[in-house]
């Protein structure tokens, strides 16, 4: 009996062995496998061979892909979530990223940049002042200002200006840029349990929430998310989430059926379903016009970036300018959305798509508007505008 | 000195360091058989011994003797 | 190279068991083990070959030397120190210097990269020529017999420590048996599942506590990462020993235990005889007992002794001694403060139990209960000022776990940490810290050695799932 369990399990390690993956690429996982080092590399010995053969020898694994979507499933049958170190698919099969708490710092708010800020928007706001297009320029809650209000501790007295009451001055004369800020709202809540992170509305679950979009995020649960449908997938757009590539991925299936819906890529409104949307009416009582906004907008199931899995907060996600344009001519013939926030590290293609995203709005149709969410950037309006 | 004799007087060293009167000591005896027999009171008991005896164990010996009969063994080797 | 990666198990180990039984020969066996060991050794990083056959060489050397010499001692000590020399070299001279350097306010650093093992294996060779000298043992002319005693690619890495006088014999004259090759994979795959399963998981949770600033997390959550750190150092630990164990089995070796049920302890002292076996007994022979006669013998403890008694004489001694020996524990597991206050730390609790007899079994139950939970509160402790970055680290973290810390800032609370998979983990490795399968790989009855065994495979496959899932690595553009 001894040598029968002996021999099963040294055929089990001999097994791997004869059946090797030849495969050069993973298209699952969007990458290149790793090859075969060289015992012999210019400069001599290559005394990393020892790790890089065990990367190939990793990577080339018989059966590799299908394990780890076996793994995959193992763990979220356990767990109730498909997850890896980088990120989980939620209750509603929505990607969420996991970040640290980020200690992100505060805007920087010298007199300066205040003022080429306005100087930008001032010129971008030309642009459509003209065609009775208005401007809608969101401020976020500063942190610094929270922690004043709830954590005196924290609150570190900084030797600068007040970023929102700068911006309202600078922007004062031109009264097409509407400013809605949410400061107050937000240090008026009662609600103490609030935890800010970032500056911007670029949020995971890990990174605090807003209350106003808190209420806003409960008004699309009641009915639109779950039954959301997708466009089909932009293959000209490479900067988006490809959501079905982590999920097939990780579950070894090309998309991913959940709940009768499938999601192949961003979750876009139902076409057929906004054309009921248009006759429902989008002008609510408010005093808070950010939440006024935002309901419009996520009523419509605006929300594309990752929420969090408590459903505590979500975030508002890069809507591209065309999309949006679409979306609202068809629904509100109002308002179209544009966020900008790639940094450097995405190199020049993907700042020239931000640019050419930013231009298209410059065609944009009377009976629109334009939202700008960032505090940051604004170099890209800026170049924009150079033609 | 015959073995019974050096028993003996281990006996009442062991008696002493461990300060219990009762302990039973035979040629069998292991360390885990007396209660408190650990490495520091291992070493208490050799200088005892040494000092009683008048010799010196190698540190081989002190390391690896097993139990009171090799502890014998060791002192006759060296008082003869 | 690791024994949990997939280049082991699927290439290295059975490449080397079919070269291995092919050849019939002891002494082809031998050499073929050896050149597999460097081979091991080498995949890490070519460039610590030379320091290990350097450590080799002088052991090998040193022993022929001290065996014809008249003054056996000094001899020793010559090899001893050559020894010790590269070790402290490569292992603490950036840190001596980085604290002499504070002394005078000078900033003063140095950057060596640390061979793989190097305390393992030095102590494998000390412990082999400190035998020599005591005349234990003779010394080895075979070379490559004393290579393979100190590379042998099982315990070359992570232990266990094995003294020379506990394998010498094994060298030439060990019978592999179907038996112990049977016990050996199933040894090694119980180790591969502990490390692979267990510690990862428990260690993810670990890390995530342990780099958080202080501020960022309260006590449940400062106690459940030293609780998770607990049982990723023990499972990681135990794990790896098991699997050397296990693969010298496979080729005929019987190793030392290392572990033993440690977390049933009740006290600090019985801790140590049950954790790291082999580095507890390794100091226990070789420093505390040559430390503790010399003092014995030092004028401070006859005169102490003369004036103030036995009782008190003994005492003094088990201060030097376990400072010394305990101190030196600490700093043989890495050049930081951390480790040596860690090691001072535990010979505290042994002087204390020793001093007030607190630990020693009794009969009552409660009694025996309470000293257990004495013990788990030390220890999980001592892992924490382990696992800190530095002592200040340690001593904030160790603040939180009795909430002495007042100001927190934002923070997760303790369900983040915690999802069904680790707390099916966590439970897990509770139930295995106690020793209710100990003896399960002799279990004689066929039908239940078949559920074991199958029970067995399956931990197999999953550890190599979990080896694969690791090695995925998307490429997702999350950030626009």
């Amino acid at each position: 009996m001894q040598k029968i369990f002996i021999g099963l399990f040294l055929l089990l390690l001999i097994f791997p062995l004869c059946f090797f993956n030849k495969e050069e690429i993973s298209k699952r996982e969007n990458r290149t496998l790793a090859r075969f080092p060289s015992l012999i590399e210019e400069g001599g010995f290559n005394h990393k061979f020892g790790k890089e053969f065990e990367e190939w020898f990793a990577d080339h694994f018989f059966k590799r892909e299908q394990i780890i979507a076996l793994h995959a499933r193992i763990r979220h049958k356990i767990n109730g979530r498909i997850e890896n170190d980088k990120a989980f698919v939620g209750d509603n099969g929505w990607i969420f990223e996991k970040k640290g708490i980020i200690d992100v710092a505060p805007l920087s708010q010298q007199k300066g940049e205040i003022e080429y800020t306005a100087y930008i928007l001032k010129r971008f706001d030309d642009k459509f002042k003209d065609k009775g297009i208005p401007v809608y320029l969101v401020l976020l809650p500063d942190r610094n200002k929270v922690y004043k209000e709830y954590w005196e501790r924290y609150y570190t007295p900084k030797p600068t200006l007040d970023y929102d009451d700068e911006i309202k001055k600078a922007l004062s004369d031109h009264d097409n840029i509407k400013i809605v800020s949410v400061e107050n709202d937000f240090i008026r809540s009662p609600d103490k349990d609030l935890y800010f992170y970032k500056d911007d509305v670029h949020m995971t679950f890990e990174e605090g929430r807003f209350k106003i979009q808190e209420k806003v995020y409960n008004e699309l649960l009641k009915s639109e998310l779950k039954e959301l449908t997708v466009f089909p997938e932009r293959k000209e757009n490479v900067y988006r989430i490809n959501r079905s590539t982590f999920l097939s991925a990780l579950l070894g299936k090309e998309g991913y059926v959940d709940k009768d819906v499938t999601y192949v890529d961003y979750q876009f409104p139902n076409k057929e379903r906004y054309k009921e949307s248009e006759q429902k009416s989008f002008t609510r009582q408010t005093n808070d016009e950010w939440g006024h906004i935002t309901e419009v907008v996520y009523r419509k199931g605006f929300v594309t970036h990752p929420a969090p899995i408590n459903k505590s907060f979500f975030s508002l996600g890069p809507c591209y300018a065309e999309d949006i344009f679409n979306l609202f001519k068809a629904v509100f013939k109002e308002s179209a959305y544009i966020r900008i926030n790639l940094g450097d590290n995405f190199g020049q293609d993907a700042k020239n798509h931000q640019i050419n995203e930013i231009r298209k709005l410059f065609t944009l149709e009377p009976n629109s508007a334009v939202i700008i969410v960032t505090q940051d950037y604004f170099e890209y309006i800026e170049q924009a505008l150079e033609e | 000195m015959d073995r019974k004799e050096i028993l003996k007087k281990i006996t009442e060293i062991i008696r002493d360091v461990f300060d219990d009167d009762k302990i039973d000591i035979s040629e069998e005896t292991v360390a885990a058989d007396v209660e408190g027999w650990d490495s520091l009171t291992h070493i208490t008991l050799i200088g005892t011994i040494e000092d009683e005896f008048n010799i010196k164990f190698a540190m081989k010996d002190v390391v690896n003797m097993k139990n009171v009969g090799e502890m014998i063994d060791l002192i006759i080797k060296q008082t003869d | 190279m690791l024994f949990s990666s997939l280049t082991f198990l699927f290439f290295f180990l059975p490449m080397t068991i079919i070269v291995y039984y092919t050849e019939t020969r002891r002494i082809i066996r031998n050499m073929f083990l050896l050149f597999a060991s460097v081979l091991f050794y080498a995949w890490g990083d070519i460039r610590y070959l030379p320091i290990l056959f350097s450590t080799v060489f002088i052991s090998y050397i040193g022993a022929i030397f001290i065996e014809r010499s008249n003054h056996k001692q000094s001899t020793a000590a010559v090899f001893i120190l050559l020894d010790l020399s590269m070790l402290f070299y490569f292992k603490y001279a950036g840190f001596f210097l980085e604290n002499i350097g504070l002394l005078f306010h000078r900033e003063w650093s140095l950057k060596l990269v640390l061979p793989l093992g190097i305390s393992f294996y030095t102590f494998q060779a000390l412990s082999y020529l400190i035998d020599v000298c005591r005349g234990g043992v003779k010394a080895q002319h075979n070379f490559f017999n004393l290579s393979l005693y100190i590379c042998f690619f099982p315990q070359l890495i992570a232990g266990p420590i094995v003294k020379y006088h506990d394998i010498a014999d094994q060298i030439d004259d060990r019978k592999e048996t179907t038996d112990a090759f049977y016990y050996g994979f199933r040894r090694f795959i119980i180790g591969l599942a502990k490390k692979v399963l267990i510690a990862n998981a428990s260690g993810e949770i670990a890390d995530k506590i342990f780099a958080l600033p202080i501020a960022e997390f309260d006590a449940p959550i400062a106690w459940l990462g030293a609780m998770a750190y607990t049982f990723q150092i023990y499972y990681d630990f135990s794990g790896y020993s098991d699997m050397a164990i296990g693969l010298g089995a496979l080729f005929g070796f019987r190793i030392p235990e290392n572990f033993n049920y440690p977390y049933i302890s009740k006290s600090i002292s019985e801790f140590w005889r049950r954790w790291h076996i082999s580095l507890g007994t390794w100091f226990k022979e070789y420093l505390f007992y040559p430390v503790s006669v010399s003092l014995m013998n030092s004028r401070a403890y006859r005169l102490i002794k003369k004036h103030f008694g036995k009782k008190t004489a003994g005492v003094f001694l088990s201060i030097v001694a376990l400072t010394i020996v305990w101190g030196a524990t600490g700093l043989w597991h890495g050049a930081a403060w951390t480790f040596i206050v860690w090691g001072l730390y535990n010979g505290f609790f042994i002087l204390f139990e020793l001093l007030t007899g607190w630990g020693k079994t009794k009969k009552s139950k409660l009694l025996s209960a309470i000293q257990h939970l004495y013990a788990v509160f030390v220890f999980v402790i001592s892992f924490v000022i382990f696992r800190s970055e530095s002592c200040n680290h340690a001593l904030h973290y160790i603040q939180n776990m009795f909430g002495l810390i007042k100001e927190h800032t934002v923070y997760l609370k303790l369900p983040y940490y915690l999802n069904h998979y680790n707390i099916l983990i966590f439970t897990l490795a509770f139930l295995f810290s106690f020793p209710i399968f100990k003896d399960i790989l002799n279990v004689k009855n066929k039908y239940y050695q078949t559920i074991i065994n199958i029970f067995i495979m399956i931990a197999f496959s999953l550890s190599v799932f979990e080896l694969t899932a690791n090695t995925f690595n998307p490429f997702i553009y999350f950030r626009f």
